[in-house]
């Protein structure tokens, strides 16, 4: 439950306001370590187009580069039905599909990578689909921005699993996952949501009138909900953390970090008036 | 095994009936007052010369000292009173009622003549510490808020979980493996406003005990530590009132007699008034948040005769948090006592005890579709009865049995509103019976041995109606299980044996020695890094096994300069069983499957501890050194390798220290020092969806900077006149003196210039935090 990381973050907060505590800019007393691990950032949807999954390495704690890219892999990515879809480098470490292609709901996908000597595979089956029903928008006085409020029907029965993420004027706003709401339906299934703000807690946006908002819905696999909490756990990590600090378990064999998963997509947009 | 419990149930009965038919030998008994305020005295110390044989009084100011006929010089004496001595002429059984006039006659003229002499070297309890309400009252407190938990920290073996939190870890061992008790009720959250405060007003408390090893056998339920706090029983003599308008909280306690010298009662409350500043805010966004803790201690009790009181004691505590509409945030103990005790004849002194007791939080959102309120509670409803049987000078028994019976809600969500997008929902409520019979017999052998070695026997049953998981080897569920009303599902038991000794020495010295097992089966989700309130109490299951732990401990007493110096080194082993620890990544909140979650597997701590408290003169003080390691090995954490516990404070130094400038100024500190805390930190990183993730090595394998901090103090009394009771003192506190920046945790976050690197911030509480404090009395 997403609001439950934000339960902790308004105590952190009042907390720190309350008790003047501070910040300042330190160095962690650790032995930093080099090793390079192969880290997979990979994707495939019911959307017709190009299919990307992004191969990179693990790097120092301190290093102030982007992380190293791996290139040179062999990637493929074959479904249950047993079509088969290589994958080619467009620029050092991005590899895409040569032409558009949709992955179908209930097909189970599996991703390959030969990469300097190892093998490396993961699965992923795509979840059922849930519609948008339509969008509206409220004025945020405090913030001074508009939300966007979802509805939609969360389909019947448990184990449905879904991810947020918003464009303005065909541009992405939710730019990397932090700023993603994910929620499963533990507590909502089987409800007509009634205006979910699905820009909940970033509130940065500044969403005027004039904008033209998409919603993309994606439903994704119980083990993507499980490696994005991971994620959002370690990134908020600090002040007061949920959970002991842990690596975020991939799905990737052979001691691969990250994540490729199958994600079916639903979306809707909307003029702010 | 039931054989053995049979006998065990049968000892007690037979020591039951050989008790109440004892043909009453000669000697005295009584109780030992507070001669100003009719307070029992708990601890004091009755002595007769002539036999160099003593005892001291138990936590109701009760002594029984069996004596032959004759003349004997008696003394008794209690620490900050002035010795009495008595001359009698014993026949038959003679009640002696003492009452001891404080040491502090008139305003801060302090002319100290009482003492116990050589209690720290001759009594067998090792491993425990009495603090006095004085010594807690005089020494720095955060805020200038007086906190027994945080004073308790300052003994050896006894460790803080970090800056601003209230939990206690006792010798290796976990927050949660401690039994907390007021007036005989478990505490389950000891901690206001996070833990920055704890839920125990001073001004209300009369005896703080800490036991860490040793443990007496009428003490069970947790595998650490137990801390006996007893409530003060009001002033019987006549009406008084204390109380303090402090930098963050105010405390007013009335006591008074409801009838002379036969019953009386006090009442002591506080308020902490940090959001009353808000409302100075202009913003309406600011003055409609609350942020507050209260707190109210009662307590009455009713002498019947010579041989029967009640004693009725409630606490009731809440801490409120609320953000704008959207958001609230409470959490609090309630509990009740209520105790008879009663006298058979002045062998058996007996104690009957029901307690109620109960924690619970709730949280509150309201935000559109995310509306919903959250609850969850625990709940205690105990019986117990204490025997104690002066058997005769160089025998005392004690046997006793209880009965809990808890009820678990682990959480419980419900929707509000029409808009709410939430359904109800709630993890399956338990219920448990937790049993314990015990008798142990304290025994002179010869002028040096002492012994003392008891059994105690727990019983758990998990009853219904409930529902519970099969897990296979892979955690995966298997089945689903019900189980009716009254149906006991899983049932776990054992024996705990006790035993301390203690061998006196020329010379003002001793050596003691103890061996306890110890049983738990309750425990608590103690994950997060700061003290929130969420940490759920969960028992024993068909998953959960019970914890177990034995500890072997040793040391060498000795006192000093006319006892007023007394020191001592104690060594211990801790070896402890089914310890719980979370996988990486649980999910710990309203998971209906939590227990798929846990692993399980051995902790061992040990270490050696070093005191020296000075009791008397002008200047007072302790200084105590720990040494010690707590490790934990559980499979499928840190990959099955032992690692060190959260709570592995290698290094330990608390020195405290106060001294009267004159009679009416009295200035203290105390610096505390341990090694830092373990913690997970990155040695890698990696980038994935345009976030970088940090990666890990190994559990807790790196540590915080070390923490040491100094506070500082002064206390001044007003000048008092003589024809007015009122009596005034300001207290002004330093904490963190001298601004060390000690680390309270780390965070990252990406170089706003450059993306691609992450900058370490380090977060800590509190630079310099002084604090104003007047307080009176009348």
């Amino acid at each position: 439950m997403k609001t439950l990381e934000c339960i902790f973050k308004i105590i952190a907060v009042i907390l720190t306001i309350l008790l003047v505590s501070c910040e300042e800019l330190t160095e962690l007393p650790i032995n930093d370590n080099d090793t390079k691990t192969l880290v997979v950032d990979g994707m495939i949807t019911n959307d017709t187009m190009p299919q990307v999954v992004n191969l990179s390495l693990t790097g120092s704690f301190y290093m102030e580069n982007e992380a190293p890219r791996a290139t040179g892999a062999e990637v493929t990515i074959t479904d249950n039905l047993g079509n088969e879809f290589p994958l080619y480098e467009s620029i050092p470490g991005k590899y895409v599909t040569p032409t558009n292609i949709a992955g179908i709901i209930g097909n189970t996908y599996t991703l390959t990578i030969n990469y300097e000597g190892e093998t490396y595979t993961a699965q992923s089956t795509m979840p059922r689909m849930a519609d948008i029903d339509s969008l509206s928008f409220r004025w945020d006085n405090f913030m001074e921005t508009h939300r966007i409020l979802l509805f939609a029907q969360e389909p019947e029965g448990k184990g449905d699993n879904y991810m947020w993420q918003l464009s303005r004027n065909g541009e992405l706003l939710t730019t990397d996952i932090s700023q993603m709401m994910i929620v499963n339906d533990e507590f909502v299934d089987g409800n007509y949501i009634k205006g979910l703000e699905v820009d909940f807690w970033e509130m940065e946006y500044n969403i005027l009138a004039g904008d033209t908002i998409t919603v993309m819905q994606y439903s994704i696999s119980k083990r993507a909900l499980d490696f994005f909490a991971g994620v959002l756990s370690e990134y908020n990590s600090g002040q007061v953390a949920m959970r002991p600090p842990a690596n975020v378990a991939s799905n990737i064999s052979n001691g691969a970090m990250g994540l490729f998963h199958a994600a079916s997509a639903s979306r809707k947009t909307i003029i702010i008036e | 095994m039931q054989t053995i419990i049979t006998r065990l149930s049968f000892l007690i009965f037979c020591l039951c009936s050989f008790a109440l038919m004892a043909e009453t030998q000669t000697g005295i008994n009584g109780h030992i007052k507070d001669a100003a305020t009719g307070e029992d005295l708990i601890g004091a110390t009755i002595y007769i010369s002539e036999t160099g044989t003593g005892t001291t009084t138990n936590v109701y100011g009760y002594y029984s000292l069996a004596i032959e006929p004759g003349k004997y010089n008696i003394r008794a004496s209690f620490m900050g009173y002035e010795t009495k001595h008595f001359e009698l002429n014993i026949v038959s059984t003679h009640v002696l009622n003492i009452e001891l006039e404080s040491a502090y006659k008139q305003l801060g003229e302090i002319t100290i003549t009482g003492d116990r002499p050589d209690e720290h070297v001759k009594q067998v309890r090792m491993s425990s510490n009495n603090l006095s309400m004085e010594t807690v009252k005089s020494l720095p407190a955060f805020m200038g808020e007086t906190d027994v938990m945080k004073s308790l920290m300052l003994l050896p073996g006894v460790s803080s979980g970090g800056e601003g939190s209230s939990g206690i870890f006792v010798r290796g061992g976990n927050v949660d493996q401690n039994l907390v008790q007021l007036d005989e009720a478990t505490v389950y959250n000891v901690s206001h406003l996070m833990g920055f405060f704890s839920v125990f007003n001073a001004d209300a408390i009369k005896d703080v005990q800490i036991y860490k090893g040793g443990m007496p056998a009428n003490y069970g339920g947790r595998l650490s530590s137990v801390v006996d706090l007893r409530m003060k029983d009001g002033n019987s003599r006549k009406f008084a009132a204390t109380g303090g308008i402090g930098s963050i909280s105010s405390r007013l306690t009335v006591e008074g007699p409801l009838q002379k010298n036969v019953s009386s009662f006090i009442l002591s409350g506080r308020r902490t008034y940090a959001d009353l500043f808000l409302l100075l805010a202009s913003d309406s966004l600011i003055r409609n948040n609350q942020l507050f803790f209260y707190d109210l201690n009662t307590k009455a009790n009713y002498r019947f005769s010579d041989k029967d009181r009640v004693f009725f004691s409630g606490y009731f505590g809440r801490d409120l948090l609320r953000v704008n509409e959207e958001f609230k945030m409470g959490w609090g103990n309630e509990t009740a006592t209520v105790r008879w005790n009663h006298i058979f004849n002045s062998r058996i002194f007996s104690n009957f005890t029901l307690v109620y007791s109960n924690f619970d939080y709730l949280l509150g959102f309201n935000y559109g579709v995310n509306s919903f309120d959250w609850i969850s509670d625990i709940r205690d409803y105990t019986g117990k009865a204490d025997f104690t049987f002066y058997l005769n000078s160089q025998n005392t028994i004690k046997f006793g049995a209880q009965s809990q019976y808890h009820q678990f809600n682990p959480g419980q969500v419900k929707g509000k509103g029409s808009n709410s997008g939430i359904n109800d929902f709630s993890l399956s409520r338990q219920n448990a019976l937790e049993h314990a019979l015990y008798t142990s017999n304290e025994q002179k052998l010869g002028d040096a041995l002492t012994l003392e070695y008891g059994v105690r026997y727990s019983l758990f049953q998990s009853i219904g109606e409930s529902s519970s998981y099969a897990f296979n080897e892979n955690y995966d569920v298997t089945d689903t299980l019900h189980f009716g009303k009254g149906e006991i599902y899983h049932t776990d038991h054992g024996l705990e044996p006790r035993l301390a000794l203690v061998y006196s020495l020329e010379g003002n010295q001793s050596i003691k020695a103890s061996y306890n097992r110890t049983r738990q089966y309750l425990q608590q989700t103690n994950v997060s890094t700061a003290g929130t309130p969420l940490d759920v109490w969960f028992p024993a299951s068909p998953n959960v096994k019970a914890q177990k732990a034995d500890q072997w401990a040793a040391g060498y007493f000795r006192n000093f300069l006319n006892n007023t110096l007394e020191s001592s080194v104690e060594v211990y082993y801790k070896d402890m069983k089914n310890q719980l620890d979370f996988r990486d990544g649980a999910n710990i909140l309203l998971n209906p499957l939590m227990e798929a979650d846990l692993r399980v597997g051995d902790a061992w701590a040990y270490g050696v501890e070093f005191m020296f408290n000075k009791t008397k003169g002008d200047f007072t003080g302790w200084f105590s050194y720990t040494w010690s390691k707590a490790w934990q090995q559980i499979d499928g954490i840190n990959q099955g390798e032992k690692y060190p516990a959260a709570f592995d404070r290698p290094h330990d130094i608390s020195l405290v220290l106060s001294y009267a400038i004159n009679p009416r100024l009295n200035i203290s500190a105390n610096w505390v020092y341990q090694t830092g805390k373990p913690v997970t930190l990155p040695v890698g990183r990696y980038e994935y969806g345009g976030v970088v993730i940090p990666v890990y090595a190994n559990r807790n394998g790196s540590r915080m900077p070390d923490y040491h901090r100094l506070d500082l103090s002064a206390t001044w009394q007003t000048r008092k006149r003589p024809e007015r009771s009122w009596q005034g003192s300001w207290n002004f506190s330093i904490y963190n003196a001298y601004y060390r920046k000690n680390t309270f945790s780390y965070s990252f976050r990406q170089n706003e210039a450059n993306q691609h690197q992450t900058d370490v911030y380090k977060l800590y509480l509190f630079g310099i935090v002084p604090s104003v404090t007047y307080n009176f009395s009348f």
